[in-house]
């Protein structure tokens, strides 16, 4: 008796620890950024980040308890013993129209999408990721998880190049593209479900409106997820990003033909209703230098700050004020009665293409051009995936400025062929300078082996998709103003990773209609065969005598 | 062909032809050179289909379908085999001043053999009830006392005879099972026994053994009972690993006055974790909660007026006993609920209540797993719906889903200052969980198809930890008495279901030809098989039951294994399609070959004494062939009419031949 009301004294203390343990209370915000591009079009980004804390708890029994996290989204990333993941899919960029090297949100992918991340180490660490892949491709209603059941498509030596946000020791990095994955109206919902104002209310609710949404040109829709650990709070991230024209095409506003809109036009829907567990919920228009004439009604609140290479105007809303709540805000250019389509759009600092140069139906060579419009010398790696049946020749690569030869630039290379017929994946890195002022382009020539009867794609014939080239920038410095007064130094900059576009690559397709074709001939050929054959072996020889129509009685061969 | 010129036909013709030339045989004689005997046609016409016919193993082998032998005679044994009932030892004890002195003088026995003479009656009184019940039934446990229990293997089922100052003194007894005890006055009776308490006053009592007997046996008969209780079907079916999801859903979040938090984790230690900790061979449960900010409903409930009497509503309950225990506040509280209680509701209706959980709009669990999720849903209306009812007598406020979980509304008592702010919101400490969480629990006995420990009458609530604070109403843990219960019961139903799946393995195997059974199918069935044989009597339930639950789990393996539905909808047409393009046109010559060979030979067993003389004649010729070598003209001269008759028959049957040609051709 005594005994268990004393261990029940001495155990008091650690279960009031274990109360105080789950303080940290989960925080929830969200924002919309609009940022007017050069060509009259406008870029559009959601975003909605969760802190939160580990929802474990120690038990006989497990438990796991969520308030603003989605737990669909949380326990197999738990169970799984991930540390860092990114999901992101996306179609479409316009570098050169836009005048900005790749889209506002700075974690997304290049073309199609992607699956990334660190899992933390042990035996059966590709296990893991296996399920984890299988499980959020379930989530977001597109097929996530590998092609091959031996993983042999996954990426493992990324690392570098997508570092991790926060440092875990022992943890191994997986990347999984899916260059042939499209943003559809499937990936809206399940997006939308994650969060925990499920597109009823807030922010959100402007963004659970797929016939608005999925007209837009260039998309793209991503999450983010940091784990959380002993030391850290998790992080959870989720983003929609969209690019729309403001000039209406099909004019039904009469003569309008300025960029003037309002967030109802081109959401039709005035400003809800906040969320009330979001702890901020703003509208930010991001303003170029080009945009000083931007104004906006209601005012809100002006700031400068530092975006990607160049020092903006940022006007902020706070949504969650009531005044706010079913109202509109309008936005024009002073003076602007017919907007006029700019003759040259600047290009970002750093712009690259990639395209493929035939000679042959099987063979090509892949042209980079990176261009540096910049007076000084950039430092970075260019890196491209490859599925088994592309197969470079590394000896014949060539890095030209101009027309000049200038191996001197490449600085290091690194090689990871594939191992066909295995499905695997070729990765390669180019450790490269580009110069001021200059036009590199990388040639690579390659060869387009035989696919396998099973890898052909169901679908229609339309070739196969290469996923996006990464240039990773390493010379950037941390996105504050630079000291040099200047409003523009491309290097102060948060966008590390600039993308190529994808590439569809040709490649001969058998006609899958032959092997009935080829059961149906050969078996023809065999019973003709097969009827000569015995026909000559059984058919009996002999003579008869035939007139030959002149009385003359004619020998003549008969078979039987 | 037939009347192609010999002298422009192929090679071997003409070098018969020229060969004649030179040898001069005659046509007979070139006929015999250059075409086999008839046998040796007839073989060669044979060996085809017989190479067609030797091909047929082959092609059997190849194509045929894997299909090992089943078990079947041991599956068909099943049948027969029963489930083995467990006879459960029950200690009982006493207090040593549980029974009145004996008078001065009297010989005084030893507690044990007290208990030991007790125990008869007990188990005899019950074995005559049993005998009356129609069906008969039989007593599965036997009484054993002091120093009998097997000190290694203790048995987990109790019953002690209690002398207790805090019992009621009146008559019945009340026979309660010992909760598990904190604090710092424990009674030292292990939790689980069935105490039979008796206050000091009645031990004088005249009928004291009657008592004790009436109460043993209402007791015993309530808590061991000779048959498992049956799986009802709004229980979830057996599965080793069971997710409970808690959910707590604001019918609209942005109107303000929401819960935004709840003491999830303390409530589930509280109530939940007691009842599912004992279980835990039997059950792996994994527990998940969340909130959801927005859950709108799919319907609008109407306005009703009527005055709801409901005298169950805990709210008013607690805020009436908070009242009594002079909490001024709370007086109040309690009269403003009554009062609001008999104002306008929202009114949920049966129908409604069929479609009041929107599970596609709802992410209620993480499905994360493929366990089955049992969903228990803490739903609070929004300010404009409140107080929302649900129908039926009494108003309650939760429903049970059948399979899937249960719901309970929760009205948060209306917002004192009615400021136009909206931004009231709440959070809900364990104690506002106390009556939902307790309606969960009742719930989760009958979605597990849990056997409930009260019986009226015959179990009754434990007493108070302290005489100061009330009984407590929450259900005590799950003793070993219902672990024993849910042990038999789910041994009973997964040995029907393996038996079951077994059957049906074994008669689908039998009825469609075409299914594969391969190594991996016949290993698991055996297995299952194995498992079912294991059970016996002589085996603790628990271990006879893991061995019904490995067994329907390779049942259900087997059965569902993919390789066995291979080649089940690979249809005849297909075959045809493959086989005919190939086999067709073959068959064509070869047939026709054989009808040949049929018509010549019939043809020649007719004509075989002319052709007897035929053959001496070609002998004949062959000598003169051979004497007139040499000599051209003779041989080249052919007597026509020798050669007609020579070639007779082979003209007649070449005639004939093309007769049947063209009406094969035809």
């Amino acid at each position: 008796m005594l005994l268990s009301s004393l261990r029940l004294l001495l155990l008091a203390p650690i279960y009031a620890a274990a109360v105080s343990q789950h303080d940290h209370e989960d925080a929830f915000s969200e924002s919309l950024t609009l940022h007017p591009l050069p060509d009259g079009r406008t870029s559009v980004l959601f975003q909605f980040e969760t802190t939160f804390s580990s929802p474990r708890l120690s038990s006989s029994i497990p438990q796991s308890h969520h308030s603003l996290t989605p737990p669909s989204l949380l326990l197999p990333l738990e169970t799984n013993n991930v540390s860092e993941l990114t999901i992101s899919f996306t179609s479409g960029w316009d570098s050169t129209r836009f005048s900005s090297a790749g889209l506002m949100n700075y974690d997304s992918s290049g073309g199609g999408g992607e699956i990334r991340g660190w899992l933390r180490d042990s035996h059966d660490v590709q296990d893991r990721w296996n399920a984890v892949t299988n499980a959020l491709g379930g989530l977001f209603c597109a097929g996530l998880g590998g092609k091959d059941k031996d993983q042999g498509d996954v990426v493992r030596d990324f690392g570098g190049i997508y570092p991790q946000k926060r440092r875990v020791e022992n943890t191994t990095h997986f990347l999984l593209s899916h260059p042939e994955s499209h943003l559809c109206t499937e990936n809206l919902t399940p997006f939308l479900s994650l969060l925990p104002s499920k597109g009823l209310s807030g922010i959100s609710s402007l963004l659970a409106q797929p016939g608005i949404i999925f007209s837009w040109e260039s998309q793209s829709e991503g999450i983010e997820i940091l784990m959380p650990s002993t030391t850290h709070q998790g992080r959870w991230r989720g983003w929609w990003e969209g690019v729309l024209p403001l000039v209406p095409e099909n004019n039904k506003r009469g003569n309008d033909k300025t960029r003037n809109f309002s967030i109802e036009q081109i959401l039709r829907k005035k400003l809800p209703k906040p969320f009330p567990e979001a702890q901020s919920s703003v509208l930010r228009l991001i303003k170029d230098l080009a945009d000083d004439n931007l104004r906006a009604q209601p005012n809100g609140e002006e700031k400068k700050e530092w975006i990607d290479g160049k020092s903006r105007t940022v006007v902020e809303w706070d949504l969650s004020n009531a005044e706010l709540t079913g109202n509109d805000i309008q936005f024009w250019w002073d003076g602007e009665n017919v907007y006029h389509y700019p003759r040259n759009i600047p290009p970002p600092p750093i712009t690259i293409s990639r395209t493929v140069v035939d000679k042959l139906a099987s063979d090509g060579t892949f042209q980079i051009t990176i261009s540096n419009s910049d007076d000084f010398e950039r430092r970075a790696i260019y890196s491209e995936i490859w599925p088994w049946w592309v197969k470079g020749w590394m000896s014949e690569i060539e890095l030209l400025v101009g027309d000049r030869k200038r191996p001197d630039l490449l600085e290091n290379l690194s090689y990871n062929p594939s191992t066909p017929p295995r499905i695997s994946t070729t990765t390669l890195h180019f450790t490269l300078l580009i110069p001021a002022n200059s036009k590199a382009t990388l040639k690579i020539p390659f060869s387009k082996l035989t696919l396998k009867y099973t890898e052909h794609r169901p679908d229609a014939e339309r070739g196969i998709e290469l996923s996006s080239g990464i240039l990773t920038l390493l010379d950037t410095l941390p996105e504050t103003a630079s000291e040099n007064e200047n409003s523009k130094d491309s290097r102060n900059t948060g966008r590390k990773r600039i993308y190529t576009n994808r590439l569809l690559l040709d490649i001969p397709t058998p006609d899958f209609s032959m092997p009935y074709n080829v059961i149906i001939m050969s078996s023809t050929v065999m019973a003709v065969f097969f009827g000569l054959m015995q026909g000559a072996l059984t058919r009996k020889w002999g003579w008869v005598e035939v007139s030959n129509g002149k009385g003359e009685i004619v020998q003549e061969k008969k078979d039987q | 062909m037939s009347l192609s010129d010999p002298h422009h036909s192929a090679g071997p013709s003409k070098q018969i032809q020229d060969r004649t030339i030179e040898v001069k045989p005659t046509p007979a004689e070139v006929t015999k050179l250059i075409n086999p005997s008839n046998k040796r046609r007839l073989l060669i016409t044979l060996s085809f289909p017989l190479l067609f016919l030797l091909a047929v193993p082959f092609w059997w082998y190849t194509t045929s379908i894997e299909r090992l032998p089943l078990p079947v005679s041991r599956i068909d044994a099943l049948e027969s085999l029963s489930i083995p009932s467990y006879r459960g030892k029950i200690l009982f004890t006493a207090d040593e001043d549980a029974y009145p002195k004996p008078a001065p003088g009297r010989p005084r026995f030893e507690n044990k053999v007290i208990c030991q003479s007790l125990g008869k009656v007990v188990m005899d009184g019950v074995d005559s009830i049993y005998e009356r019940k129609r069906p008969q039934k039989k007593r599965n446990w036997e009484l054993i006392y002091e120093g009998e229990d097997d000190l290694r293997n203790p048995t987990p089922f109790r019953v002690h005879i209690r002398r207790f100052q805090h019992a009621n003194n009146s008559w019945p007894l009340e026979p309660y099972v010992q909760p598990y005890e904190t604090g710092l006055m424990t009674s030292g009776i292990k939790p689980g026994t069935l105490v039979i308490p008796v206050h000091p006053d009645q031990i004088g009592d005249r009928n004291l053994k009657q008592h004790y007997k009436i109460a043993m046996i209402n007791s015993l008969l309530s808590l061991y009972p000779p048959d498992p209780p049956t799986i009802p079907l709004r229980a979830l079916k057996y599965s080793p690993n069971i997710t409970l999801s808690f959910v707590l859903l604001n019918e609209d979040s942005t109107e303000g006055s929401y819960v935004r938090s709840w003491e999830i984790d303390n409530a589930i230690k509280e109530h939940f974790i007691p009842h599912l900790e004992p279980l835990k061979d039997i059950f792996n449960f994994t527990i998940e909660s969340q909130i959801l900010y927005h859950a709108p409903l799919t319907f609008e409930p109407p306005l009703d007026y009527s005055p709801s009497s409901s005298p169950e509503n805990p709210q008013i309950d607690a805020a009436i006993r908070a009242a009594e225990h002079g909490d001024e506040g709370a007086e109040q509280v309690a009269r403003d609920l009554i009062q609001e209680d008999r104002s306008q509701s929202w009114y949920v209706g049966e129908e409604d209540m069929k479609a009041f959980v929107n599970s596609e709009r709802w992410s209620l669990d993480s499905g994360s797993t493929n366990n089955p999720v049992l969903r228990f849903l803490l739903y609070v209306p929004k300010e404009k719906h409140r107080p929302m009812r649900l129908a039926g007598e009494d108003s309650p406020h939760s429903f049970l889903l059948p399979q899937f979980g249960s719901v309970y509304l929760l009205n948060p008592p209306p917002s004192a200052s009615t400021s136009s702010t909206h931004t009231e919101t709440y959070h809900l400490p364990s104690t506002a969980l106390k009556s939902s969480f307790h309606l969960f629990t009742q719930h989760l006995y009958s979605l597990l198809a849990l056997p409930t420990l009260y019986d009226p009458g015959k179990i009754h609530l434990p007493p108070a930890s302290s005489p100061l604070s009330p009984r407590s109403e929450i259900w005590q843990a799950i003793t070993p008495w219902q672990v024993n219960q849910v042990l038999e019961s789910r041994l009973r139903e997964n040995f029907e279901e393996s038996r079951k799946t077994l059957v049906g393995i074994k008669r689908l195997v039998d009825k469609i030809k075409e299914m594969k059974v391969s190594k991996g199918v016949r290993d698991d069935v055996e297995g299952a098989v194995k498992g079912l044989e294991r059970i016996s009597p002589s085996n603790s339930p628990l271990e006879n039951f893991i061995h019904s639950r490995d067994s329907v789990n390779l049942a259900n393996k087997a059965f569902f294994d993919p390789s066995m539905m291979g080649l089940l909808y690979f249809p005849d047409e297909h075959k045809f399609a493959v086989y005919t393009p190939l086999f067709a046109p073959i068959a064509v010559p070869l047939l026709l070959g054989l009808i040949k060979e049929f018509v010549a030979w019939r043809k020649r067993r007719s004509g075989k004494a002319t052709k007897e003389n035929d053959k001496k004649e070609t002998e004949k010729q062959k000598e003169v062939k051979v004497e007139a070598d040499g000599n051209r003209e003779v041989n080249v001269d052919v007597d026509p009419a020798r050669s007609s008759i020579l070639l007779e028959p082979d003209v007649t049957s070449g005639g004939r031949e093309r007769v049947l040609r063209s009406r094969s051709k035809g």
